[in-house]
């Protein structure tokens, strides 16, 4: 059952951060094995979890460090940002105040994580489409805005685009790590919210905002 | 020792009818479906021995006599616990180990009239603590009346029931009392509401902190609603159990994390080595372990059987059964090559480890002295303070390490000489006129050995002898002076004395000219060490 398998080409270390009960827990849940669990625990410290995705032909072993959300683990969680490749920020789409501490982490990775930490955006618990309080656009602006890789609107519930999220920060940290892999755009522009496309980035350009095509 | 076998508690499936479709194990756990089993990682085979009727009636006519204060009942209850606690009784244990009654007796702090504090401007939004989940939304839009000032619930108070109002369905969210919204669950939560938001008025400093929910939702099981509350001012205020572990800074768990280090790096150097090897960090699973008293073990008879030794022996029952968990890993961590791998058994202990009848036998054959956990712990203070004290450590550090090598198992082998010492073969080492036994014989041992040179040491009885080999080791390791038993006297002074960081004065002060003596003529100073150590005491 463990990851004894411990033959892979590359390997990155991903952070889960965002406000308590936003579903990091289960979003890497979802990842790993594709089921929700209804009743889950909070997160004391920070939790771990690997998988390996193949990746046109390449190992790619993806290791989440899921962080408490409470602010008193700030000091404590902060200690594993440096060490990250990849960030993705959660929050709460039927939850506003999540949304809005955005910011805040964002700042705090600036500050406490390596300087081309990868991030994206997460928000989660889309299947609570009729408690929506943040709209995609939103997220995306913001995203744009601070120069980050991606917002991407997902269902832990549903498994709904939770594989595609960490498959895309896999793709694009495989791509800083060994040109030979082509920014798969086909992919990228399956990444679907609430009827908006995600483009990561524009074929062409070297351009790491995307745009929020609507 | 009769093996368990869980069943859907028939006797209490009275009180939950409308739960027709869950059933719950004898403690109270939803007997989950396979497919899910897995995910919420709980055993509901139960291998805790079957009381026996006789034992549980000594052990209820002795609570009727209880002493918190003496060392007798303390010792004897000792024997009780290892016999295993029956648990229509661990509450009645619990009070009297924790001594609430005389807590509540003496504080002016007055549970009731706190909630009703608590809930006067709650009620005046709109929000009970039975609906607070449901309620959560509009307590958040309530922010900006509080703002506009049409509230008297201060905005702090907001944050803080916002958090705990998120973490009462996520502690324990299979547990009859939590699970869901069925009454009973509607009442646990509203019941772990108040005791939290109440322990967050009497001690506004530490106020909540993730963790704390499992801590008390365990308390509310055993024990009454406000009996858990000051059940979680003694854990969480007295410097035995987990005092300054939740303060804002979270400094002491990063502290207690390194603690555990050195212990292990004294007690099973290999093991420590690999894990330096593959940079696990101890931090990562001591917070889970320690913050939650091991709640997040999957064998719940386990988890009672060791808070009921915390509850005896305080934080250091802590890391005796952190210790205990990371070496019935040992094989399997040694196998493993990657921080991967080794991180999710520390976090997620597998079952066969943590079933009763493996881990608890264990626990009680492996030891670990308050003392020693000091030692450790000035240890580490001492490398945090001093740039230059930090190399002559890692030197005393690494001969220390290689003298231990040749140890072996001795860790989970219950201590045979020890028991010789004591009347009571079943808890070696643990009363306190054992630790003294143990102490004058390491410092015989010592004083014996001092004109041998090291070499000769290593293949010195105390070899053979876990309790004793054990004590030198981590007496080497902190780089005190070579002097011999004076430092057992100075372990048992800096115990009782309530400040660790005098250590050093104390160390270079009163009882440095004592020394020579005791080298030249090593029955004097036993006898001299007895006398001391009786005073102390």
């Amino acid at each position: 059952m463990d990851p004894q398998d411990d033959s892979f080409d590359f390997l990155f270390k991903i952070i889960l951060i965002g406000d308590s009960n936003v579903g990091k827990t289960c979003l890497v849940q979802s990842f790993k094995t594709s089921q929700f669990c209804e009743r889950q625990q909070n997160t004391i410290g920070v939790d771990f979890t690997v998988r390996t995705l193949s990746i046109e032909g390449r190992r790619v072993k993806m290791q989440v460090w899921d962080t408490a959300g409470q602010e008193r683990f700030r000091t404590i969680t902060q200690s594993y940002y440096r060490s990250a490749h990849g960030a993705m920020i959660a929050y709460d789409i039927s939850r506003r105040a999540t949304f809005d501490s955005l910011p805040r982490w964002i700042h705090e990775l600036k500050q406490f994580g390596a300087a081309n930490v990868l991030t994206a955006l997460i928000g989660n618990k889309r299947d609570l489409e009729a408690e929506r309080e943040v709209q995609f656009e939103e997220a995306c602006k913001l995203a744009e805005a601070k120069g980050l890789l991606a917002a991407v609107e997902t269902s832990a519930r549903d498994a709904w685009s939770v594989e595609e999220a960490f498959v895309m920060m896999a793709r694009r940290l495989l791509m800083q790590n060994d040109t030979s892999v082509a920014d798969d755009h086909t992919h990228a522009v399956m990444l679907r919210s609430n009827s908006h496309t995600v483009s990561l980035t524009s074929a062409s350009s070297a351009d790491e905002k995307k745009p929020c095509a609507c | 020792m009769l093996r368990r076998v869980s069943s859907s508690s028939s006797g209490k499936s009275s009180t939950s009818r409308r739960s027709s479709s869950v059933g719950f194990d004898e403690f109270g756990f939803a007997l989950s479906k396979k497919r899910v089993r897995k995910l919420q990682h709980r055993c509901h085979d139960y291998s805790y021995p079957q009381p026996n009727p006789v034992k549980v009636k000594e052990l209820c006519e002795f609570l009727t006599y209880w002493n918190g204060s003496s060392f007798i009942c303390r010792n004897q209850i000792e024997r009780f616990i290892r016999i295993g606690i029956p648990p229509a009784i661990r509450g009645r244990v619990w009070k009297c180990l924790l001594n609430i009654d005389s807590l509540r007796a003496a504080s002016s702090f007055d549970y009731e009239a706190c909630q009703v504090e608590i809930r006067r401007p709650l009620v005046d939004l709109g929000v009970s603590e039975y609906s607070i989940i449901s309620t959560i939304d509009s307590l958040v839009d309530t922010e900006n009346e509080i703002s506009s000032g049409q509230s008297d619930l201060p905005s702090a108070d907001l944050t803080l029931f916002k958090q705990i109002a998120l973490d009462l369905r996520r502690s324990f969210p299979t547990h009859r009392t939590l699970m869901g919204d069925r009454p009973e669950a509607i009442e646990g939560q509203a019941k772990l509401f108040r005791v939290l938001t109440a322990f967050a008025r009497y001690n506004p400093q530490i106020g909540y902190v993730q963790g704390m929910s499992y801590i008390a939702a365990v308390l509310l099981m055993i024990l009454s609603e406000e009996e858990a509350f000051w059940a979680l001012v003694a854990l969480l205020e007295k410097p035995k159990y987990l005092s300054e572990l939740f303060d804002s800074s979270m400094k002491k768990i990063q502290l207690q994390a390194l603690v555990f280090h050195q212990l292990l790096k004294h007690r099973k150097p290999l093991l420590f080595q690999h894990l330096e090897t593959l940079g696990v960090s101890s931090l990562h699973f001591i917070m889970q372990w320690f913050l939650t008293l091991f709640t997040s073990l999957p064998c719940w008879d386990s988890v009672l059987a060791i808070w009921d030794l915390i509850m005896l022996h305080g934080l250091q029952a802590v890391f005796r059964t952190g210790l205990t968990i990371i070496l019935l890993l040992e094989s399997r961590i040694m196998n493993m090559t990657e921080e991967a791998a080794v991180l999710p058994v520390l976090l997620r202990v597998p079952m066969d480890v943590s079933q009763h009848r493996v881990l608890i036998p264990a626990l009680w054959n492996t030891d670990v002295q308050e003392w020693e956990i000091n030692c450790m712990n000035s240890l580490v203070l001492e490398e945090a303070s001093g740039g230059q004290d930090e190399e002559k450590v890692k030197k005393e550090s690494a001969k220390c390490c290689t003298s231990s090598l040749s140890d072996g198992q001795r860790d989970v082998k219950p201590s045979q000489k020890g028991a010789k010492y004591t009347s009571k073969k079943e808890a070696p080492g643990s009363s306190a006129k054992n630790v003294f036994t143990r102490l004058l014989k390491v410092a015989q041992h010592y004083i014996l050995e001092s004109g041998k040179n090291s070499t000769a040491a290593k293949s010195s009885p105390a070899k053979k002898n876990p309790a004793l080999s054990r004590l030198p080791k981590a007496r080497i390791s902190t780089s005190f002076a070579q002097a011999q038993s004076k430092k057992y006297v100075i372990q048992v002074r800096t115990k009782r004395s309530s400040s660790r960081r005098s250590q050093n004065s104390i160390q270079s002060g009163v009882k440095e000219e004592r020394l020579p003596s005791q080298d030249s003529d090593g029955g004097a100073a036993e006898e001299r060490c007895v006398k001391e150590i009786e005073e102390r005491w």
